[in-house]
């Protein structure tokens, strides 16, 4: 049986941060990924907010497809607010990002395994042990560590079943439709969102410029209903009405789950990262940011255990997630209240937030922007956003 | 003939979002595509609900 100091379960953003921080402390590691190669196929709207993306990686032009300067959100009626905010973000060129992170870490002395799946791992009830591969051709082998990391994705089978997760409640969580188009002409500076029940019910509807020439569009909506069938029908209108001639060239889907708090990230030796451990925004499902700092905080974390300078799971607990949740906890809850009062706007409810939202940065630049501030403001301009505030305490 | 799912491979993105939804840990994204262990389903219709692509149906089992 083969032996590593760790094993990472899945070459995303997460998993390649977390392989970088170990392989770089000196110790042996092995990243598995499912797919032929990192960054393939791709699944992801690729926004990212540039201050935290830099905060974590120095990022190469190569990764970004466009850089963005406005944000516009439409209402249900048509009206609008455009906010100008000079480097807001980047939209990214996400397989190339997968792959680049992928082989940083190989460079460090990671080994890179791809179509691997990490099927669970097994232990002695104290500590996991051996983790169990499978590979196309049916093969399975078992390798050992003294630490693994999953970082594969919202579909983690190594987290729940180590006992970490739980199944996720469908009324809670969108489903994504997301095409490239191409063939239409925008402006490569600005994102928008269309909000309302009408254009994604429960959810909202982003337009991601990839190029002049290109987006990514796509939605998330929550229904009781057969959820193909929404969104197939108001993707497609959407596009069809507002880019005429417009050709996809590429379908994705997917799920955004909601933060679900500490109790996700580690069981025993065996640390989550990134959607693995539900570490996403659960407003906007933003995640690339998210993953690739949990992955680094896991990494260095995992790093830390192998140099004997951990001799507890309490030590290691508060490496991580304890270090990565002093910093993003906070937002994180933040976002999951958001979410819960978001699902509970009304086309009018919409309509007015944007005409104070219209009226707020008419006086107020982005800088230094203050969102309780700004909901406190909204809800004395709008006294019947009220019945909403107790879903934020 | 027993009713079970069945994943239509032409239309399934193997985006993986059923997976984590699945109350009895039935699904499993594998190489390429999704796997339904039919010994574990119950037919609770949650992936089919969820689905944005309609790629999970119902289906006849046909022993062959």
């Amino acid at each position: 049986m083969s032996m590593y100091d760790a094993v990472v379960i899945g070459a995303g953003p997460a998993g390649s941060m977390a392989a970088y921080e170990i392989a770089s402390a000196g110790y042996s590691v092995l990243m598995v990924e499912k797919h032929k190669r990192p960054g393939l196929p791709m699944c992801c709207a690729e926004g990212v907010g540039r201050i935290s993306f830099e905060k974590i990686i120095d990022p190469k032009p190569e990764w970004i497809s466009s850089r963005i300067d406005t944000v516009r959100v439409v209402a249900p009626d048509g009206s609008d607010v455009s906010v100008a905010y000079p480097g807001a973000g980047y939209i990214l060129e996400r397989p190339r990002l997968d792959y680049d992170l992928a082989q940083r870490a190989v460079a460090a002395g990671c080994r890179l395994e791809c179509e691997t799946i990490g099927t669970h791992v097994d232990g002695n009830g104290d500590r996991f042990e051996s983790i169990e591969l499978r590979r196309p051709d049916g093969e399975r082998v078992m390798v050992k560590a003294a630490i693994f990391i999953a970082a594969d994705g919202i579909e983690s089978q190594i987290a729940r079943r180590a006992g970490v997760a739980n199944a996720v409640d469908i009324e809670q969580v969108e489903s994504i439709l997301e095409y490239r188009v191409e063939n239409i002409d925008l402006k490569v500076d600005t994102i928008e969102f269309f909000v309302g029940n009408d254009v994604a019910p429960k959810g909202y509807l982003w337009v991601f410029p990839k190029s002049p020439n290109s987006a990514n569009i796509g939605l998330g909506i929550i229904s009781d209903t057969k959820r193909s069938e929404e969104a197939g029908y108001r993707l497609d209108k959407f596009v069809e009405k507002n880019y005429p001639g417009a050709v996809v060239t590429h379908k994705t889907a997917g799920l955004t789950p909601k933060y679900q708090g500490k109790k996700m990230f580690r069981i025993r030796n065996l640390l989550a990262a990134g959607d693995a451990a539900r570490a996403l925004d659960s407003l906007t499902g933003a995640g690339i940011v998210n993953a690739m700092m949990s992955g680094k905080y896991a990494g260095a974390a995992a790093a830390e255990y192998l140099s004997d300078g951990v001799d507890g799971y309490n030590k290691l607990d508060n490496l991580y997630p304890g270090r990565f949740l002093e910093v993003k906890a906070d937002e994180l809850s933040l976002y999951l209240k958001l979410k819960n009062v978001y699902i509970r706007l009304k086309d009018d409810d919409f309509i007015d937030i944007i005409k104070a939202l219209r009226e707020y940065f008419t006086e107020n630049s982005t800088e230094g922007i203050n969102t309780g501030r700004l909901l406190a403001g909204l809800i004395r301009t709008r006294p019947r956003l009220i019945r909403l505030v107790k879903y934020l305490l | 003939m027993p009713i079970m799912l069945v994943v239509n491979e032409s239309l399934c993105l193997e985006c993986g979002g059923c997976v984590p939804l699945c109350p009895e840990d039935a699904l499993f994204l594998s190489f390429n595509c999704l796997e339904c262990n039919t010994d574990l389903c119950t037919l609770c219709r949650i992936c089919i609900q969820f689905c944005p692509v309609g790629a999970i149906e119902e289906g006849e089992y046909v022993d062959v």
